[in-house]
């Protein structure tokens, strides 16, 4: 919270690399620093600046919105008995709030305004906040298990896997389950796909952050 | 009453503290001292539950800390780094948490804030360090708690702050709490504290 500024300062900044960035190179606009037109491969220094700028801003705000959440306003909290899956609760609240803030100010800076990409705004923006509000709600209802935390450190995997191979993928019984090949061909559904394992990769890093914090008391 | 029996803890194979045994009582405000590091803030630490124990017990009124119970039913706690949120006033900071256990009604904490001496209607973070204590401290005693822990309660305080604090105390005490107070000088709490206890050599003895 302290270094709210700071963040948000550092994170217009590297909105702005990327704008440049796209401005530059031509290849396609960038949605939370993923490169919109996948058909180059090539890991340029600016494209990695875009592409892991917002996610380590957005981490660095967690462990921050952490740091309050759980050891500093958090002791006034579970000192009153309160569940740590209501400080947890507290804390994905508030990441929510600030992952649509970056959102929206990413697509002020990249997006021209046309109809077709106001709409893909709209339906990824719609989509994004189903899904982080689904990962907020299993979060809640499950209790802390070894079967979450997999499941989260699937979703890292999965994560990966789409970014290296530039196709979505989901870990599925031990092997790699890639999107059909047609998903490709329709622009509008593959990059969703692409973008949307992002939040659920921030989101699924936070939880196991949690889980493994929460769990271990001393810490306190 | 808070009971440490045989408590001992240890952190990263380094002892903290060692073997502890005391009664802590109700109806009493006991003052620890002892220099940084000697393990004061880990006793505080240790009888609300923000730690467990490495060995032994704390036990509170009847229940085992960490066995029945995660955190003492009743307790009002000030630990180093606790902050209230910063986008609240004081009555709605404590509002807030009041609602957690619901035990202490609007009343209750204007009667706090008022003790304090808190009387503002600004948001937290455009408190002073001393106001931020003093409503830390009204966070520590609106809901009547049976066992209030304070560390370090009167830092950032002026005369007049400190005076009230410590008149605070003694009703608390008066009504039945049981209080310890924990800085690294012990001339900060003698004047009201019944008992002074040094905390060295991983250890606390009575002064």
């Amino acid at each position: 919270m302290k270094r709210d500024r700071i963040v948000y300062g550092i994170y217009m900044i590297s909105v702005i690399t990327q704008f440049f960035s796209l401005s530059y190179s031509g290849k396609g606009a960038y949605l939370l620093g993923i490169k919109q037109n996948m058909k180059t491969t090539e890991l340029d220094l600016l494209f990695f600046i875009s592409f892991s700028l917002p996610v380590m801003l957005l981490m660095i705000t967690f462990m921050d919105q952490l740091d309050f959440y759980l050891f500093n306003y958090g002791r006034f909290q579970i000192t009153r008995q309160v569940s740590f899956l209501r400080i947890i609760r507290s804390i994905e609240e508030r990441i929510f709030k600030i992952a649509t803030l970056m959102l929206l100010i990413q697509f002020i800076f990249n997006r021209t305004f046309t109809r077709e990409a106001f709409l893909l705004f709209i339906s990824y923006a719609l989509i994004c906040i189903m899904l982080i509000n689904l990962m907020l709600v299993i979060s809640l209802m499950m209790p802390v298990t070894l079967g979450i935390i997999i499941l989260s450190v699937i979703h890292l995997i999965s994560y990966y896997a789409t970014y290296y191979h530039k196709l979505p993928a989901l870990l599925f019984i031990g092997k790699f389950v890639h999107g059909a090949e047609y998903l490709t061909q329709v622009s509008p559904i593959y990059y969703f796909m692409i973008d949307i394992l992002i939040p659920i990769f921030i989101i699924s890093f936070c939880f196991i952050t949690l889980v493994v914090v929460c769990d271990h008391k001393d810490y306190f | 009453m808070i009971v440490f029996e045989h408590v001992s803890k240890t952190i990263k194979g380094h002892e903290i503290l060692k073997d502890l045994n005391y009664t802590f009582e109700d109806h009493k405000i006991y003052g620890l001292y002892g220099p940084n590091g000697s393990g004061k803030t880990m006793i505080l630490r240790l009888a609300c539950g923000l730690v467990r124990a490495s060995g032994g017990k704390v036990i509170i009124n009847d229940g085992v800390l960490g066995k029945d119970f995660a955190f003492p039913p009743s307790v009002g706690v000030v630990i180093e780094n606790m902050e209230l949120l910063p986008y609240l006033t004081a009555f709605d900071n404590l509002r807030e948490l009041g609602d957690i256990k619901g035990v202490a009604s609007d009343e209750d904490i204007r009667e706090a804030l008022e003790r304090v001496g808190l009387n503002t209607d600004k948001t937290v973070k455009k408190f002073s360090l001393g106001m931020r204590q003093r409503l830390n401290i009204a966070q520590a005693i609106f809901e009547h708690p049976d066992i209030i822990l304070l560390d370090e309660p009167t830092n950032a305080l002026d005369e007049e702050g400190v005076e009230s604090i410590y008149k605070i105390l003694k009703e608390e005490k008066d009504r039945g709490a049981c209080i310890i107070i924990a800085s690294h000088n012990k001339n900060d709490f003698t004047r009201v504290v019944d008992q002074v206890i040094k905390v060295a050599n991983e250890t606390m003895v009575e002064v």
